[in-house]
């Protein structure tokens, strides 16, 4: 802000805010939860360990959707599929769990953040 | 119409949101230093435990039959309230937050009105966006409304005053389970013959004029479907909040800090006239959510105090930094929030045999001055300048704290 005297800023009205990575990737903030990925299930579909993985839970889960769901006691990450009329949740290396009524799914990844 | 908002088991649910080993399964939640059960699911009712059962004496129970014990974590219950907060405010013009779990939704009167189908979606909507169960109780006054919401716990979630055999369901109902009333004023009511909430209800007013306060006077008109209690009441709350709507959008800094501070200020000569001290500070920041013309932002940050305080500068300052935190440029701002939680007696935390803060009798000193002031001029005679925070450690028994798993970003939940 420019002081109480001498020239105005001419960059006064030109301000930028600066680049925000929430709103690139967070939708609906209430909805979204940060969670770690651990260990290479996915590495061959991109998502490494300690991935940070942004969940809304908003996003309605369709094929081809990383989702995160409940597995037994954990939560795990799993690319939604569709095998024919029903629908499963593949890890990288070709390994599927059908989808059904009891699965609980927490959210959707809507992204993920890495640091290289 | 008014809907009450209530989140089932609340406490537990937070605890439960990023624990799947957890479904199903007891949770109790303790007090500030792990004293009393403060909270409790369904599945440990079940078992037998109450809320106010001293920790010390059911450790071994709770070992025994499998209950998952937690320390109170008020910093994921602040996120997670302040989430439901937000939804609400999407979902409803005019929101008014009762307590850390509970909100009152005011909608307008329109024709022909679905009611029961916007509870629903406002339960979905809250069940999806964040796991949360709640129920909703919908009436034409709050204390209906809160009539309605026991009832909905256990008939599906969502009810309306309007589908109700409304005679015979507060027939049913003791005098002492209505919104206000509590076992004190139930042992009176029932010298004059009040024994159900229905009795209440029809009680002739100008005998009630006679023989009741006059909150049961407004506790009978408004089960009447009267109107008549506007303004939050309550004995002693465990978290006060204060809060406004800007009557013009507010863009800068100074502006928010400003009416931050003076609402700071309320809630802090509230919690004193209530003998209350803080553990925790809670500030919510948030755009406009009906204007279609700017960008939104609504975000809440909450932070722990060093010890428990009802001392205005210390507080003042915690919600402050927290504020600097929030504030984004380039947005049109409506609303500053700020919560006092985990409120306890001040006398009890004063308790400790070494006093770490010398400068504690002048503190106390000052706000004895402060209180005066405020007694005898009114609450806004007196202001406060700024002061700076300095990084204080922490000093609370919380042998069961979870994770801040949503705002420490080291403390995520695990995915595999």
């Amino acid at each position: 802000m420019a002081g109480e005297t001498g020239f105005p800023s001419p960059a006064q009205g030109y301000e930028a805010t600066t680049i925000n990575l929430n709103d690139i990737l967070v939708h609906n903030p209430p909805a979204t939860f940060f969670m770690r990925m651990k260990g290479r299930n996915l590495a061959s579909r991109g998502i490494l360990s300690e991935d940070l993985l942004v969940v809304d839970r908003s996003r309605p889960p369709v094929a081809g959707c990383f989702v995160v769901f409940r597995s037994d006691s954990d939560f795990a990450c799993r690319e939604l599929v569709r095998e024919g009329e029903r629908f499963a949740l593949a890890d990288g290396e070709g390994n599927r769990v059908a989808v059904s009524a009891e699965t609980e799914i927490f959210g959707t990844v809507t992204g993920v953040v890495r640091h290289l | 119409m008014i809907f009450h908002v209530d989140a089932n088991s609340f406490y537990a649910s937070c605890e439960r949101l990023f624990r799947p080993d957890l479904a199903e399964k007891p949770i109790i939640v303790l007090s500030n230093n792990d004293g009393i059960v403060i909270a409790l699911n369904a599945e440990a009712k079940s078992l037998g435990f109450q809320r106010g059962d001293a920790y010390f004496k059911i450790a071994e129970a709770c070992d025994r039959s499998g209950v998952s014990v937690f320390s109170s974590n008020y910093t994921l219950y602040a996120d997670i309230s302040a989430r439901l907060v937000s939804i609400y405010n999407r979902l409803c013009p005019e929101v008014e937050i009762y307590s850390i779990d509970e909100c009152f939704l005011y909608y307008p009167d329109w024709k022909c009105p679905d009611f029961t189908g916007i509870g629903s979606h406002i339960k979905n909507t809250v069940a999806r966006e964040t796991g949360m169960p709640v129920s909703i109780g919908i009436a034409p006054t709050r204390t209906l409304a809160k009539f309605c919401n026991s009832l909905a716990k256990k008939r599906g979630g969502v009810l309306s005053w309007e589908e109700l055999d409304q005679d015979s369901e507060l027939a049913s109902c003791p005098a002492g389970g209505i919104w206000g009333i509590g076992r004190a004023k139930e042992a009176n009511l029932r010298r004059h013959g009040i024994i159900s909430a229905r009795d209440l209800k029809d009680y002739p007013l100008h005998l009630a004029k006679k023989h009741l306060s006059i909150t049961g006077v407004r506790t009978i008109q408004e089960l009447n479907g009267v109107p008549a209690i506007d303004r939050i009441e309550r004995e002693k709350k465990l978290n006060i909040c204060s809060s406004k709507s800007f009557a013009e959008a507010i863009d800068n800094l100074d502006e928010l800090e400003e009416a931050l501070s003076s609402y700071t200020q309320e809630a802090v000569t509230r919690a004193r006239e209530q003998g209350s001290a803080a553990r925790y500070v809670s500030v919510y920041l948030m755009t406009n959510p009906w204007d279609e013309t700017g960008p939104q932002y609504c975000a809440q940050l909450s932070a722990a105090l060093p010890k428990p305080t009802a001392y205005l500068p210390d507080i003042l300052e915690a919600a402050l930094s927290l504020l600097r935190r929030l504030y984004r440029e380039g947005y049109r701002y409506r609303k500053v929030m700020v919560n006092l939680l985990g409120l306890e007696d001040d006398t009890v935390a004063q308790g400790e045999l070494f006093e770490t803060d010398s400068n504690r009798p002048r503190k106390e000193a000052l706000m004895r001055c402060f209180d005066a002031v405020t007694a005898r001029y009114g609450r806004n005679a007196l202001h406060t300048g700024g002061t700076i925070l300095s990084q204080r450690a922490w000093n609370m028994r919380r042998n069961f704290l979870s994770p801040a798993y949503t705002t420490d970003v080291a403390r995520i939940p695990e995915v595999y």
